[in-house]
């Protein structure tokens, strides 16, 4: 199980801390697991429908999220953002996903896939931290939905003519089509847990980690991209639930000219020994 | 695809037929080998009809079009067969409906079969074997054969019989055969809509296994009505079974010859087709590959040297044209003439190279394709 929750994971890249920050700076790594270990330090508790939980993860153990707190009073500090925006970009320019940042309220994030940056005063960053954890986790199951149907197009612009008509050679690829139907539902099924995280409305009063959290969605284009995701994942729907119900037709007039063919073939035999015995007589 | 061990079980079933016939028709000698060449030849010609029809397919061509060759495939062969039974043995052998004439009947038939759910075919397989006993014993079959060989009158009613029935390789059981070969194809090479070649390859491998498997299990049956054949009521023992022959091809008979065929092409497949230290041996698998190209042609023509120098020496010597065969030379040297026509046909059809235009495969290209 933790390997499949890690199966996510940025490339542990460059895990030091880097050179210049102030002394208590700190690089968190961070993984979502569906179970936690007794040894592992509980960050977060993701909601409950996600059924994860935010656990510190070892350096360079190939975590899901790197998170990189500087603590400061100036979050406008030209060397402190080069460097926390260097160390960002190192890891954008790896996982090749933009570089983003805002300025809020007193703190400054820069982030991108897998790697946050944030300065803010010390008693604030606690909290900037758990908002982004989550944020970040919300953002990756986008960024993953959207990996694994852009993956799966080609394959479902192959399989498009089986929802057309279904053949008997086609009965091989059965199960698989089973298989990527399910797939279509569960992510599906994601996007719905997603919903209520990515579409929901401000907080009032705000907070900063809220608005932080909000802003994120912003900049993230996380609304968008959901809705798009949702008339993908309808097309994949739509396409598979036509091909499992050709499949199914198919399979099922397939038994019933089966047992045609059978009569067909006795009869034909019945004559065929008749016909027989009726040249055997003219032959005697 | 050219799959290796069909060329090796095709050479094998050739060189079989060109051993015994030449023992048989110069000495009339019968080799213990004698009655394991057609049943392998019939079996891959059904096979090979299925990966014809694959490779078509996978070429785009229509099924009206796949339809349509196989037809004039079928009625070439079917016709060769004829003009084969002419030369070979004469105007009056015409009807006694050799290997030629069955193959002809069948890919007609196995184009009808081919689009069919597999379970049906297995039917009309199980059906043919069955069934021919019985037309067998409403025929009388041993009155249409004299001496161990078929003759019958030029009647309508003896020429079907004779197709379906009491000739050398009648339409029944012998189609059992070309069935089993589309079948294992199908089960086999079929899987064209599967892209992953990983997973086609495993299913290849796995098929194969089965068909060796199924091939052991239907001799291990032969076998077994072999032995408690003669114990069970003498209708079933005399009408139903009826011992180890050829002619008639009793059930013991089709069903071990079809396992040995399924066996050994479920096993060939395993061992040379994907087998890296077989792929070395590129050797063999020329000299198989050659024979097997030209299976067709090498069975006429052997026919033609072995045969045709007999009814011309006896007509040299004013005699009966038959009257030399089977008592032409002693086996001894029989044996080393078949071997020395098989060595002699590679070096010749190598120099003829792969394109066959020369062959009778070649002309059946070129009218029926």
């Amino acid at each position: 199980m933790i390997a499949k929750d890690t199966q996510r994971a940025v490339s542990p890249i460059d895990v030091r801390l880097p050179a210049g920050l102030p002394k208590d700076s700190e690089l968190q790594q961070v993984a979502f697991v569906s179970e936690k270990d007794s040894g592992q330090r509980l960050l977060l508790e993701l909601p409950l429908p996600f059924q994860r939980f935010a656990v510190e993860a070892k350096i360079d153990s190939g975590s899901t999220l790197q998170i990189l707190t500087i603590p400061t009073s100036n979050h406008q500090d030209a060397d402190l953002q080069l460097a926390a925006r260097d160390w960002v970009g190192a890891g954008a320019a790896e996982n090749k996903s933009p570089l983003e940042m805002m300025t809020l309220q007193g703190a400054q994030v820069f982030w991108t896939a897998g790697r946050v940056a944030v300065l803010a005063q010390g008693d604030r960053l606690e909290t900037l931290r758990l908002a982004l954890i989550e944020a970040c986790w919300y953002e990756s199951e986008l960024r993953d939905i959207e990996r694994t149907l852009g993956e799966a197009w080609p394959q479902m612009e192959a399989d498009l003519p089986l929802a057309f008509a279904f053949t008997e050679k086609a009965l091989t690829k059965q199960p698989q089509l089973m298989k990527r139907f399910q797939q279509v539902l569960l992510i599906r099924a994601r996007l719905a847990r997603l919903g209520p995280q990515v579409h929901a409305p401000y907080l009032h009063p705000p907070t900063l980690a809220s608005q932080v959290a909000e802003r994120f969605r912003e900049r993230s284009r996380m609304i968008h991209r959901h809705e798009f995701l949702g008339e993908q994942v309808e097309v994949f729907e739509k396409i598979y639930d036509t091909c499992g119900q050709r499949a199914s037709d198919f399979v099922q007039s397939r038994t019933g000219h089966m047992l045609e063919w059978i009569i067909i073939v006795l009869l034909v035999t019945q004559i065929l020994l008749w016909g027989f015995e009726l040249l055997t007589s003219v032959g005697q | 695809m050219r799959y290796s061990s069909i060329d090796i079980l095709r050479t094998i079933a050739i060189v079989v037929m060109v051993l015994v016939h030449f023992a048989e028709n110069l000495s009339g000698v019968h080799l213990p080998i004698t009655g394991l060449g057609a049943p392998l030849f019939a079996f891959l010609s059904g096979l090979s009809y299925c990966l014809w029809v694959n490779g078509l397919e996978a070429r785009g061509k229509s099924d009206e079009e796949i339809s349509k060759r196989s037809i004039r495939r079928g009625l070439f062969v079917f016709a060769v067969g004829f003009f084969f039974n002419i030369l070979v043995w004469l105007p009056e052998g015409t009807f006694n409906w050799d290997v030629l004439t069955f193959i002809g009947a069948a890919i007609l038939l196995l184009n009808g079969l081919r689009r069919l759910p597999l379970p049906i075919p297995v039917l009309v397989a199980v059906l043919s074997i069955l069934v021919s006993p019985l037309l067998q014993g409403m025929a009388d079959y041993q009155a249409y054969w004299v001496e161990g060989y078929f003759e019958s009158d030029l009647t309508l009613s003896d020429v079907l019989i004779g197709f379906l029935a009491t000739g050398y390789f009648p339409v029944f059981p012998w189609l059992a055969y070309s069935i089993a070969g589309l079948v294992t194809g199908k089960l086999m090479f079929s899987s064209s809509l599967d892209q992953d070649e990983k997973n086609e390859l495993t299913a290849e491998r796995k098929t194969g296994w089965k068909s060796a498997m199924i091939g052991a299990a239907l001799m291990a049956l032969s076998g077994f009505l072999l032995l408690v054949g003669p114990s069970l009521p003498e209708a079933i023992a005399t009408r139903l079974l009826g011992g180890w022959h050829m002619f008639p091809a009793t059930i013991e008979y089709v069903l071990a010859t079809i396992g040995m065929a399924m066996f050994l092409f479920g096993i060939g497949h395993q061992i040379v087709d994907h087998s890296p230290t077989f792929a070395r041996h590129s050797g063999w698998l020329d000299i198989a590959k050659t024979f097997s190209r030209y299976s067709f042609t090498i069975y006429v023509l052997h026919h033609l040297v072995h045969v045709w120098p007999m009814w011309v020496y006896a007509l040299a010597e004013g005699k009966e044209p038959t009257f030399y065969w089977q008592r032409a030379m002693h086996v001894t040297i029989a044996l080393p003439l078949a071997i020395v026509f098989l060595v002699v046909c590679y070096f010749a059809l190598r120099k003829i190279g792969p394109d066959r235009r020369l062959g009778i495969e070649g002309w059946m290209r070129w009218l029926c394709d």
